[in-house]
C-alpha cells in the first residue's frame, strides 16, 4: 500500500518535471507584455521620426510596418482561426494566399490608422496575465485619446519558437478574429474561398475613408 | 389594462428563448428581417442622423460636447445605480449613489463629472446586464428600427430600464417641444460619439455580420463587468493533419 503510493508519488513528480522543463523550453524568456510594448513603441517612434516622409510615401511605410509590427504577429494562425471550418478543406496553396492578402488587407485599412493618431493617445499597459501551462497570454491596456476617450485594448498571444507572437486583438472586449472569422464564412458561403482570395487581393475590402482609398493599391471597386 | 397580460405572455416567451449562444454563431432566426431593417437603419443614418451629428461636431467646441454627454450619463444613472443592487454589488451600489449625487450638484446638474476627479468611478449596469448576471441568455439577435442592435434578453431590458430613468416620471416629460430637444438632443450625442468608428465599419466584409458579432460581444463583456471568460476562437473545427490536440477548443494549443 504504502509502496504503491510511494510509487505514484514518484511518478506525479516526474511527469510534473517533465512537463515543467517543457514549459520552460517553450515560456520565452521576454514577458509577453513586454514583447507587445515594445513592438509598439518601436513603430510609435518610426513615426515620430519619420511622419512626414511616411506621409508622403505610403509604400516605405507599409514596409515599415511590414518590418516592424508584422513579425510579431503569427500570421498562418490567424488565417487558421479566421478560416475556421474552411481551413480544413483549403490546399495549402489556397491557405498561404489567404493567410498574406488578410495580411495585406489589415494592414492596408489600419496602418493609416496608425499614421494619424499615434500621437493622440496614451496607452497605460496591465501586466500579461498568462495561462496555467504558460503558453499562453493575455496582455491589457487601456488607450486614452486626447479627447478623453478610453479604449479597452487586448492582445492574445502564444509562445512560438521562443518568442511572444500576437494571434488576436480585442477592442473593447470584440475579438477581431471572431468577428473576421463569422464575415469571412459568410462571405465564402455567397461565393467560394478562391473568389474571396482574388477579392482580398485586388484590394476590394477597403476602408470607405476617402482619403485612404485614393492612395491604396487598388484595382477592383 | 388589458395590455398586460398579453405583454407578461411576451416576456415570459421571450425570456424562454434565451440560451446563451456563442458570439460568431448566435441564434438569429429573423435574420432575413434584421437585414431589411438594418439597411433600412443604414441608409435613414447616412441621410439624416449622421449629417445632422456631423455638424453638431463641427460647430460645438469639444467642452461643451463633453458637459452634453456627462448630463444625459448621469441623467440615466438611477439605472446603474439600481442594478447594481440587482446584481448584489452593494458596494458599487452605494459608491454609485455617491457618484450621483457628487454629480448632480457640485456637478451642476451633470455637465462636470466631478465623481471621476475624486475617484467615484463610472459604471455601466442595466437590467439586460442584471438577467444575464443571474444566468439568462441572450436569445435571439434582434435589429430594431432606428434602436439599433438588441437581442430578447436587452429587449426586455431596455423595457425594464425605461421605469429607472427619472425623466419618465417629469411632469410635462411628453410635452412636444421637451421632448424632441431631450430625445433630439440624447440621439445626435449618442450618434456624435460613434463618429470616429465609422471607417472601421465601413471596411468591413459584411457590416450586419459585424454589427452583430460585436454587439453580442459587447454585451457578454459588460455582463461580466469588462473581464468575460475567453472567447473559444474555435479551433476545434479545424482539426487538420496535425491531429493529436487536447479536445474541442479549450485552449488553442500553440502553432507549430
Amino acid at each position: 500500500m504504502i509502496q504503491q503510493t510511494t510509487r505514484r508519488v514518484f511518478l506525479c513528480l516526474g511527469l510534473g518535471l517533465s512537463v515543467g522543463a517543457a514549459v520552460a523550453d517553450a515560456t520565452p524568456a521576454q514577458g509577453a507584455d513586454a514583447a507587445v510594448k515594445s513592438t509598439t513603441e518601436q513603430i510609435r517612434v518610426l513615426i515620430r521620426q519619420h511622419h512626414d516622409e511616411y506621409k508622403a510615401n505610403q509604400a516605405k511605410f507599409y514596409q515599415a510596418v511590414n518590418d516592424v509590427v508584422v513579425p510579431r504577429f503569427d500570421v498562418p494562425y490567424i488565417a487558421k482561426l479566421v478560416l475556421s471550418k474552411n481551413y480544413r478543406t483549403a490546399t495549402p496553396d489556397q491557405r498561404t494566399h489567404f493567410a498574406n492578402a488578410f495580411k495585406d488587407m489589415l494592414l492596408h485599412s489600419y496602418a493609416n490608422a496608425m499614421l494619424d493618431n499615434y500621437d493622440s493617445a496614451k496607452i497605460d499597459w496591465m501586466p500579461a496575465r498568462l495561462s496555467d501551462d504558460k503558453s499562453e497570454a493575455a496582455v491589457n491596456s487601456t488607450v486614452k485619446r486626447d479627447n478623453g476617450q478610453t479604449y479597452a485594448i487586448g492582445f492574445r498571444v502564444h509562445a512560438v519558437d521562443g518568442d511572444w507572437k500576437i494571434y488576436d486583438i480585442t477592442v473593447e472586449n470584440v475579438s477581431l478574429v471572431l468577428n473576421f472569422k463569422t464575415q469571412i464564412d459568410a462571405e465564402i458561403k455567397r461565393s467560394s474561398l478562391d473568389e474571396v482570395i482574388a477579392r482580398m487581393e485586388q484590394g476590394q475590402y477597403k476602408p470607405a475613408n476617402p482619403e485612404v482609398s485614393k492612395q491604396a493599391p487598388s484595382k477592383g471597386g | 389594462m388589458r395590455i398586460r397580460p398579453a405583454c407578461t405572455i411576451l416576456v415570459t416567451l421571450a425570456l424562454a428563448a434565451c440560451a446563451h449562444h456563442p458570439a460568431d454563431e448566435p441564434a438569429d432566426p429573423l435574420e432575413p428581417v434584421n437585414r431589411a431593417v438594418w439597411s433600412f437603419n443604414h441608409t435613414a443614418d447616412q441621410y439624416v442622423l449622421k449629417p445632422v451629428a456631423q455638424g453638431y461636431v463641427d460647430v460645438t467646441p469639444d467642452w461643451a460636447r463633453e458637459g452634453i454627454s456627462n448630463f444625459f450619463g448621469n441623467l440615466t444613472y438611477p439605472t446603474t445605480i439600481v442594478n447594481d443592487f440587482l446584481q448584489a454589488k452593494f458596494k458599487q451600489g452605494v459608491a454609485d449613489t455617491g457618484r450621483f449625487v457628487v454629480n448632480s450638484t457640485y456637478g451642476v446638474g451633470g455637465l462636470i463629472d466631478v465623481g471621476e476627479r475624486v475617484g467615484l468611478h463610472r459604471h455601466d449596469e442595466d437590467f439586460g446586464q442584471t438577467l444575464g448576471y443571474w444566468g439568462v441568455g441572450e436569445g435571439w439577435f434582434l435589429m430594431l428600427p432606428l434602436l439599433g442592435p438588441s437581442d430578447n434578453r436587452d429587449l426586455i431590458g431596455r423595457g425594464f430600464d425605461s421605469f429607472t430613468t427619472p425623466t419618465r416620471y417629469l411632469p410635462g416629460r411628453y410635452d412636444l417641444p421637451n421632448y424632441a430637444v431631450t430625445l433630439g438632443l440624447y440621439t445626435i450625442n449618442l450618434r456624435a460619439n460613434l463618429l470616429p468608428s465609422d471607417s472601421l465599419m465601413e471596411s468591413q466584409f459584411d457590416t450586419y455580420l459585424f454589427i452583430r458579432t460585436a454587439y453580442l460581444q459587447h454585451r457578454q463583456a459588460l455582463v461580466y463587468d469588462g473581464n468575460p471568460p475567453p472567447e473559444d476562437l474555435g479551433l476545434s473545427d479545424i482539426d487538420d493533419s496535425d491531429s493529436a490536440k487536447p479536445k474541442a477548443g479549450d485552449k488553442p494549443a500553440p502553432a507549430k
